[in-house]
């Protein structure tokens, strides 16, 4: 159905039908309305509109509880500095890790011309976490669906430059767990910035429980990007991380941040 | 919820005060997603778009007048990103708002209307969010901020940096391209239409 108004009335019914029209525009357009089928339908047609959208059910929208941490996270150091002190080691480690993936899939196509390297959102459940939470346990029974993890985000802040001190430096170490659950695959692996996204990874062992996989990494502070290789030939991304980002050629890249802490 | 100590916090924020700004984070960080989200429907963008919004509230508070509402500053921030990715997803395609003809929005529609998809849709309670979908960009925008974030309409004006009365015109058409759009996907009457 289409209803069509005379334009000049249009401005008039705009306002008639949203509460603010003056008592003699009302009149005037009141007595329009009775004889004025055109318009007549156009505010029936818009008064009908109102009561659907309204009757729309509501949508369970609450944003993942993590992502208010991942805000505070990215934030950086001030609101109020040039471009590149804002985003500090930041930017720098997530430059470094596009590059990383940039490179790292230029590597993995080129010697997988015939076989499909880049698969995204099809990944089944997976969880990682930073050494923050040294070990992470395995839930006792495998979800059906993946429950999001709580954000386990944390920026390396207020490091002393290199040089600046005179104090022997102290290299962390963290030890992070990884893990996926990947009932169907033979073969699973993690590969990133840790290991220059090596293709043949870090190989996750079976963790016990049906259809997980699990491997220990141990990482110094700072931000990785990773993704799985399941079954040799499929990089999927860790849909549970907190953090992800465009690997650049339309797929995604996860981000693990480790915590700068006391050392494990 | 009062809301009029906004403006104290963005100007502490103003100062580099994190905490203000965490504490406006939990505030807002619920209906801007919400806002994205009748955008997209796409939770991982619906994040990002938050997430950014946030960080470039952070970046530019500088520029946020004290006596502005510090809510309707962050949904034209808001705004502004949805709209950039909605132009970034149709890559460049431009559509002169004000000239283009509802009908031409109906793209498959009109090749016949199939009962079981608009019942199935309609009892999702989509069919009419992909209507929504389809609004040009600013009846798109009025229609989710006066109907699914609740704004008032001078909210609406100040976020979309038109008049009261240029705000209720938007919604006025909004309103009858929706329908017009409904109509043409989901009623049996276009069945018969021709």
């Amino acid at each position: 159905m289409h209803a069509n108004g005379c334009p000049k009335f249009e401005e008039l019914m705009a306002r008639y039908v949203h509460g603010e029209i003056l008592r003699h525009e009302r009149e005037a357009l009141e007595r329009h309305l009775t004889g004025c089928s055109g318009c007549t339908a156009l505010y029936n047609h818009v008064v009908e509109a109102d009561r659907v959208i309204r009757a729309l059910p509501a949508v369970d929208i609450e944003p993942p509880p993590w992502l208010h941490a991942r805000i505070m996270a990215n934030l950086p150091e001030s609101s109020r500095e040039t471009i590149f002190a804002r985003w500090g080691s930041w930017a720098w480690s997530l430059g470094a890790t596009c590059a990383g993936a940039f490179l790292a899939v230029l590597l993995m196509r080129g010697g997988q011309s015939a076989a499909p390297v880049r698969v995204v959102a099809v990944a089944p459940p997976a969880v990682s976490a930073p050494a923050a939470e040294p070990v992470r346990p395995v839930p006792d029974a495998v979800p059906a669906t993946p429950t999001p993890v709580p954000v386990p985000v944390a920026v390396a802040q207020n490091s002393v430059p290199p040089g600046a001190s005179a104090e022997p430096e102290v290299k962390i170490i963290r030890e992070v767990k990884i893990y996926l659950y990947a009932p169907s695959a033979q073969r699973v692996a993690v590969t990133g910035d840790f290991n220059s996204w090596d293709p043949k990874g870090v190989e996750l062992k079976p963790a016990g429980k049906p259809g997980m996989w699990e491997t220990d990494l141990q990482l110094s502070p700072g931000a990785y990007a990773y993704n799985f290789i399941v079954d040799s030939d499929v990089l999927v991304p860790d849909p549970d991380a907190p953090n992800q980002m465009p690997d650049g050629f339309g797929g995604t890249n996860s981000i693990l941040l480790v915590k700068e802490g006391a050392p494990a | 919820m009062n809301f009029d100590d906004d403006s104290e916090l963005a100007g502490k924020v103003q100062q580099g005060d994190r905490n203000a700004f965490e504490t406006l984070l939990t505030r807002y960080e619920r209906p801007i997603h919400a806002f994205t989200f009748h955008f997209f429907r796409d939770p991982a963008l619906c994040q990002d778009l938050t997430q950014e919004t946030f960080l470039r509230a952070w970046r530019f508070i500088g520029s946020f007048r004290l006596d502005e509402k510090f809510s309707t500053w962050l949904y034209s921030i808001a705004k502004n990103l949805c709209i950039d990715e909605i132009r970034r997803i149709q890559k460049g395609t431009t559509v002169d708002i004000e000239t283009v003809d509802p009908e031409l929005f109906a793209t498959d529609s009109d090749a016949g209307w199939d009962p079981l998809r608009a019942t199935v849709l309609a009892q999702e309670g989509d069919a009419l969010r992909r209507v929504v979908d389809r609004l040009p960009e600013k009846y798109r925008t009025c229609i989710i901020l006066f109907y699914f974030n609740e704004l008032t309409y001078e909210e609406i004006s100040a976020v979309m940096k038109v008049s009261l009365s240029n705000t209720k015109i938007l919604l006025f058409r909004g309103k009858k391209m929706l329908l017009d759009l409904y109509h043409r996907e989901f009623s049996p009457r276009d069945v018969t239409r021709g």
